[in-house]
């Protein structure tokens, strides 16, 4: 890991004085600010009715982050309704009306009301955001953040309006958000760690799962387990079971000495071990599980490490000790045992047989990409001749968004001049994506009806697979403003 | 709360900090355009004015071919009339970029925008063609827009407006096209991939601008007939020398049972397109394991032919021209393709495609060795191959100066490996002759005593003064604690009471008319260990032979005692995949039906030896002290003899001795497997070599049936457990561990030896990733041979690269970028 430079350091300082001189001051209410994760509610009839938004505050320039619902059936309807043109869709959009911005003139990005539902604070650098099921009717689902800047795990309610609560007295509301209290962040401060655990700091990435998934079958199950992979090497596990009068993740396990800068960490869906990339080492580090008796009883649970799997024997990494891998997913497809790897060195989408990998990645197909890559969002897509799942990629450094047919290798299109291009969310029922702009500030919406229309060769639909940008949710904000 | 708040400022600072480091590991950098995701080339020939810049016209590719156009002379810059042009495909941005190879430099469209900007044709272009004779129109085929379009060579080439006459012709396809080929068989014709509707497009391309009224798409046939079989044996074209004065032989490749086609799809899905001789079309199935063939008629059209059956799908071919069939003969003949396996991690095998051959269409046994008979040993994946034929079919006789490993003349196969190299299949190398001199008499170019030059497998890279593969620094012996190292009777200085190496024989090929030597004994003055003595075959390595040691990998972190039947205590060992990793239990061992020549006959069972402490509740009682690790991490009790094994399961005896373990691990636990009463073989690469499968009931048996021992063919004997006293052999090392004198041969037996195989001749690759401070990643997308310059030039997507090679000698002559 690279040291920082004296500039560095002094940009710190410069941070650390606006953050000082800002006063303590709480982001502007409806106001995205260097959005860094976003997740669909689950569906509901076939169709995801929310979108939550995590916002880093990566410049400090605030007090906190902040997490937003989204109403997509409003987002959807408000962003068609402005038919923006596409050479305008850069500066064409729409904003909630809470937000008390005064910069819209020589836009064309209008208020809106609605579309923001609740909105509450958290710590800032949130590094993902997770979607699991909840504890009640009343809060059927139940949000997991990372949070960078305190190291621990917030975890926000969600009613069935999506409204977000991470506070005993109520609900966030948009216009009026307010901070998550401490008994919706878990960090190292647990009182019933038995084992004297102590949460390793930078959480760069989150898996959340049923509990069902790793427990022995004879044991009571209900409840969720969280993995955090941390960039210094380590991974920790959270239980968050209905016990006795707990509401919140209990830390059971820590496991270090894992690779250096991991930078994401997802779950085999068949063995269930954790699949940990790295940014730095030439391997992907796997961490599994032992649930060992009753989920009251956490103490007895374990992480093990269960081995690596090399990616220099594969590819062309460049080196022999260094390599960089990021985000990679499964194919959710029964019975297709592939993987799905965002390499940096080299620039491409790594297709692996998950089964056949031994020691060393089993790398079947190498697909280019752009520049530093950074996530990835796998879609089921259904077409005339079966389901199809198309990869999407966002490239930060290129600025540009990457759609590949998994099966064939092939490049449908790409989307160039995004900005900074971070995470993103398919909503396949509507035909729609959203990118998170981290450099902007903004949230891109592109259509992908042509995109999907690609799968038909038939269709006389489009003459352009590549997703087609429709406007923005905020209004773009170029770094050099902030100052 | 207010703890929280007080830390946050502080830990602001640190995390604002590994923020701004990680994003300076990734920095932001603004780059002029150039090469973006670079996927396909054409040559194509340009007139030039010697001493004067630009071009004065488009010519056919045989003037460039011309020796006297100065095009394959470096030095001939300045009067060189004629100019070698490609164009690439830019698949993120829709473009297609024109390069100057005669001075390496990319030719910028618009001169007034910063940087390198290029002509732009549809969206995702996937493959780009043109009359090498009569340049003045390409054709780009685009996926997206699922059309062929044709431009004008000299809108992106920068003639002078008049000189060119702009077109807009295209076709409509019924699907995205993936390749684009051209032929002329008398009516210049287009051919493009169509893989989602199964189907190759023709359209005709008369006057230069492509016809779209003339678009027929075929259909292609899914139907896989019966595979041709091929020879029991093969016998390629090589050239072999042991030393001066002799001739040296080596085995046969011989065909292994053919295993059942693979398909990945029920309909055809065409990937890849080649024209052969301007009258044959072959297109390569990514779903159905056959390579379709037609024949094309003066019109261009196509008349389906018998499909190769291939027995897999492939993703990539290339076919070399007729060469002769064997070393220093001038009548027989051969013909080969190779293809690309796309249903593993990118495997190439050889196809016999000689016409009227009796084996035409045989997928050819080709390799020596451990490993599939039918596969060409490369040193990693395959991505992309193509014939290179410099200096074929005429260019005079082989001397001593100009032959060796590093320049290459005759015919040979390129293949961009998924590493970052590109490997070279020899074909026919006519500097063969020259090497280790004629009939190896010893006088052919210095330090080439030893050649070992074979159709179908991987060039090396150096000459040998002498004889390769042998062990570095002998065989070492750690004996109670006590290492030594063991002289040339395969003795230490302790004698009698130390175990020592027998005297084994080399295996030997005695099946043709004259023995063939198979391993050859590199250690002792009688033979105490062999190795397999064929450089395509040997792998450099060190083994090591511990007694009872433990089986890699075969382990678990979350065992737990899961039931009791009437075979005894069954531990869970959650996806441990432990017959993968060839464990075998006392009841497995006859279960698998084994003959008294099987290796494994007469084995004991592996052991399960506990790893972990018991739990804080039950550590400190005296009755589990046993089990716990002390300093030296050594276990008393927790070793326990597998009954039975399956992937995720394995019995032990319900004895008193694992109930007292039991008592002492009420939760999960730890293991590891040990080989048991025996040694176990590892090797630094090979790993632990064994024939074990899952049964039908999920037992873990050797695969008698499916993987029968001989002892005469090492590459039969898979198997990592060694017995003392008695011969071991595996594909590539054989030797035999004696027991000390009179010392029991008791569990706990403290002994391992240790042998590293090395002189293991490298084969040889162009580094592509090379660069002068050290190395970059890559992707080779394509890799790509020019006749006019007769050179080969390499396509990286990830460096977005364009690397040009010459190849007599081999060496990087420009990096276009």
């Amino acid at each position: 890991m690279r040291k920082p430079s004296v500039h560095r350091a002094l940009g710190l300082l410069a941070l650390a004085l606006v953050a000082c001189e800002g006063g303590g001051a709480s982001p502007p209410p409806g106001r995205l600010h260097f959005p860094t994760a976003i997740a669909l509610s689950p569906e509901e009839d076939g169709q995801s009715r929310f979108l939550f938004v995590a916002s880093s505050n990566w410049d400090l320039r605030y007090l906190s982050g902040s997490l937003a619902t989204y109403d997509l059936d409003v987002l959807n309807a408000q962003l068609d309704a402005r038919a923006c043109e596409r050479e305008d869709r850069e500066s064409c959009g729409i904003v909630p009306a809470e937000d008390p911005r005064d910069d819209l003139q020589g836009t064309d990005i209008v208020p809106v009301s609605g579309l923001l539902v609740s909105e509450v604070y958290t710590g800032a650098y949130a590094a993902g955001l997770a979607v699991a099921p909840g504890r009640s009717a009343e809060a059927p689902w139940r949000l997991y953040l990372p949070v960078r800047s305190d190291a621990d795990l917030t975890h926000v309610d969600v009613d069935p309006n999506g409204r977000l609560r991470c506070r005993d007295d109520g609900f966030g509301v948009p216009g009026d958000p307010r901070e998550c209290q401490d008994a919706f962040r878990t960090g190292d401060d647990e009182t019933a760690n038995l084992r004297g655990l102590s949460l390793p700091p930078d959480p760069v990435g989150i898996h959340v799962g049923p509990l069902a998934d790793v427990a022995t079958s004879s044991m009571p199950s209900d409840g969720n387990y969280v993995m955090l992979a941390h960039r210094g090497g380590a991974v920790s596990l959270f239980f968050d079971a209905p016990v006795g009068e707990s509401t919140r993740p209990r830390l059971v396990h820590v496991l270090e000495g894992l690779a250096e800068e991991l930078s994401d960490v997802t779950v085999d869906p068949v063995t269930k071990l954790a699949w940990l990339p790295s940014a730095f080492e030439p391997r992907i580090a796997r961490a599994g599980v032992a649930f060992d008796g009753e989920a009251a009883a956490p103490e007895r649970s374990f992480l093990f490490d269960g081995g690596s799997l090399f990616v220099s024997g594969a590819v062309d990494t460049g080196s022999a000790t260094r390599g960089d891998t990021r985000t990679l997913r499964f194919d959710p497809r029964p019975g297709v045992r592939r993987a799905y790897v965002l390499s940096r060195a080299p620039r491409a989408l790594l297709t692996v047989d998950v089964d056949e990998s031994l020691g060393v990645l089993e790398v079947v197909d190498v697909v280019p990409i752009g520049s530093g890559p950074s996530k990835l969002q796998l879609a089921q897509v259904p077409t005339d001749s079966g389901t199809r799942v198309l990869a999407f990629v966002t490239c930060f450094n290129s600025a540009d968004l990457y759609v590949i047919d998994v099966d064939t290798g092939l490049l449908l299109g790409v989307v160039r001049a995004i900005g900074g291009p971070y995470d993103l969310a398919v909503d396949v029922s509507r035909r729609r994506l959203y990118v998170a702009d981290f450099r902007q500030s903004v949230l891109r919406v592109f259509d992908l009806t042509g995109t999907f229309g690609c799968l038909n060769p038939a269709s006389s639909e489009t003459t352009e697979c590549a997703p087609s940008p429709l406007g923005v949710v905020g209004r773009p904000v170029a770094v050099q403003e902030l100052r | 709360m207010s703890v929280r708040r007080s830390s946050r400022v502080a830990l602001r600072l640190a995390i604002a900090s590994g923020l701004l480091v990680g994003c300076g590991q990734d920095p932001v950098r603004v780059q002029p355009p150039t090469f973006d995701r670079p996927s396909a080339a054409v040559f194509l020939c340009a007139r030039r004015q010697a001493g004067t810049d630009g071009y004065t016209g488009l010519a056919p590719l045989s003037e460039c071919a011309d020796p006297a156009s100065g095009v394959r002379d470096t030095d001939a810059l300045s009067t060189d009339t004629h100019a070698l042009l490609a164009l690439v495909t830019q698949t993120a941005r829709g473009e297609v970029a024109a390069v100057d190879l005669r001075v390496d430099r990319v030719l910028d469209a618009d001169p007034f925008v910063p940087g390198y900007t290029f002509f732009r044709v549809d969206e995702t272009p996937t493959g780009v063609a043109l009359d090498p004779e009569l340049p003045d129109y390409f054709h780009v085929a685009s996926f997206s827009s699922q059309r062929i379009r044709s431009y004008a060579t000299g809108e992106v080439v920068g003639f002078d407006d008049g000189e060119f006459t702009p077109t807009d012709a295209n076709v409509q396809l019924s699907d995205g096209p993936v390749d684009l080929v051209f032929a002329n068989p008398g009516t210049p014709t287009l051919y493009a991939a169509l893989p989602r509707t199964s189907r190759v497009a023709v359209v005709n391309a008369p006057t230069g601008p492509l016809d779209a009224s003339t678009l027929v798409e075929v259909d292609l046939d899914p139907t896989v007939p019966e595979a041709v079989l091929p020879p029991d044996e093969t016998q390629p074209w090589e050239k072999l020398c042991r030393g001066a004065a002799e001739l040296g032989r080596a085995r046969n490749p011989r065909a292994t049972a053919t295993p059942e086609p693979i398909s990945l799809g029920e309909e055809a899905q065409p990937t890849r397109l080649r024209v052969v001789d301007d009258r044959e079309l072959l297109v390569a199935d990514a779903a159905r394991p056959i390579i379709h063939r037609f024949s094309i008629g003066t019109d261009g059209s196509l008349t389906a032919l018998a499909p190769l059956v291939t027995g897999v799908p492939v993703r990539d071919l290339a076919v070399t021209p007729v060469v002769p069939a064997a070393f220093g003969d001038a009548t027989g003949t051969a013909r080969y393709l190779y293809a690309i396996d796309a249903t593993d991690e990118g495997s190439v095998l050889v196809v016999d495609y000689l016409e009227g051959s009796p084996t035409f269409g045989a997928v050819l046994p080709v390799h020596v060795g451990d490993g599939r008979a039918d596969r060409v040993r490369l040193s990693g994946p395959a991505r992309s191959l193509e014939v290179v034929t410099p200096g074929f079919p005429e260019s005079g006789e082989c001397t001593n100066d100009d032959s060796g490993p590093g320049s290459l003349r005759g015919v040979f196969v390129a293949v961009g490996l998924s590493t970052g190299f590109v490997a070279m299949i020899d074909v026919l190398d006519l500097d063969a002759p020259c090497r280790g001199g004629q009939g190896c008499n010893g006088m052919g170019p210095e330090n080439d005593a030893f050649v070992f030059v074979r159709r179908h497998v991987a060039r090396t890279a150096t000459r040998m003064p002498t004889a390769p593969i042998a062990l570095s620094g002998g065989v070492s012996l750690f004996f109670e604690g006590a290492p030594a190292r063991l002289d040339e009777n395969g003795r230490t200085p302790a004698g009698d009471s130390a175990p020592s190496l027998g005297v084994v024989t080399c295996v030997t090929d005695a099946t043709g008319a004259e023995p063939v030597p198979i391993m050859t004994s590199v250690f002792g003055a009688m033979p105490r260990v062999c190795v397999v003595g064929e450089p395509w075959a040997a792998r450099a390595e060190t083994w090591t032979a511990t007694f009872e040691g433990t089986i890699p990998n075969a382990a678990s972190f979350r065992a737990r005692v899961d039931r009791r039947d009437a075979g005894g205590v069954v531990i869970a060992a959650p996806t441990s995949a432990l017959c993968r990793r060839g464990v075998l239990g006392v009841e497995d061992v006859p279960r698998s039906g084994l003959a008294e020549t099987d290796p494994e006959f007469g084995y004991a069972g592996d052991f399960l030896v506990v790893t972990s402490d018991p739990p804080s509740s039950t550590a400190s009682r005296p009755d589990c002290a046993p089990f716990v690790a002390a300093e030296s991490g050594e276990r008393t009790a927790g070793r326990f003899r597998i009954l039975a094994a399956s992937d995720e399961e394995v019995v032990v005896a319900d004895d008193d001795a694992f109930r007292a373990f039991e008592s002492c691990y009420p939760s999960l636990f730890s293991f590891e497997v040990e080989v048991g009463g025996a040694v176990a073989v590892v090797g630094s690469r090979s790993g632990f070599s064994h024939r074990v499968i899952a049964d039908a009931e999920g037992r873990c048996v050797v695969d008698v049936a499916g993987q029968p021992a001989d002892p005469t063919d090492p590459t039969t004997m898979r198997n990592g457990r060694a017995f003392l006293g008695r011969e071991y052999l595996n594909p590539f090392v054989q030797f035999r561990v004696d027991a000390p004198n009179g010392l029991p041969i008791v569990s706990g037996l403290d002994l391992e030896v240790e042998m590293t195989v090395a002189s293991v001749p490298a084969p040889l690759t162009i580094d592509v990733g090379s660069r002068g401070s050290g190395r970059v990643a890559t992707i080779i997308q394509d890799v790509a041979y020019s006749s006019a310059d007769e050179r080969l030039y390499v396509l990286d997507s990830n460096g977005n690269g364009f690397s040009k090679y010459d190849l007599r000698p081999i060496q990087r002559l420009a990096l276009i970028d």
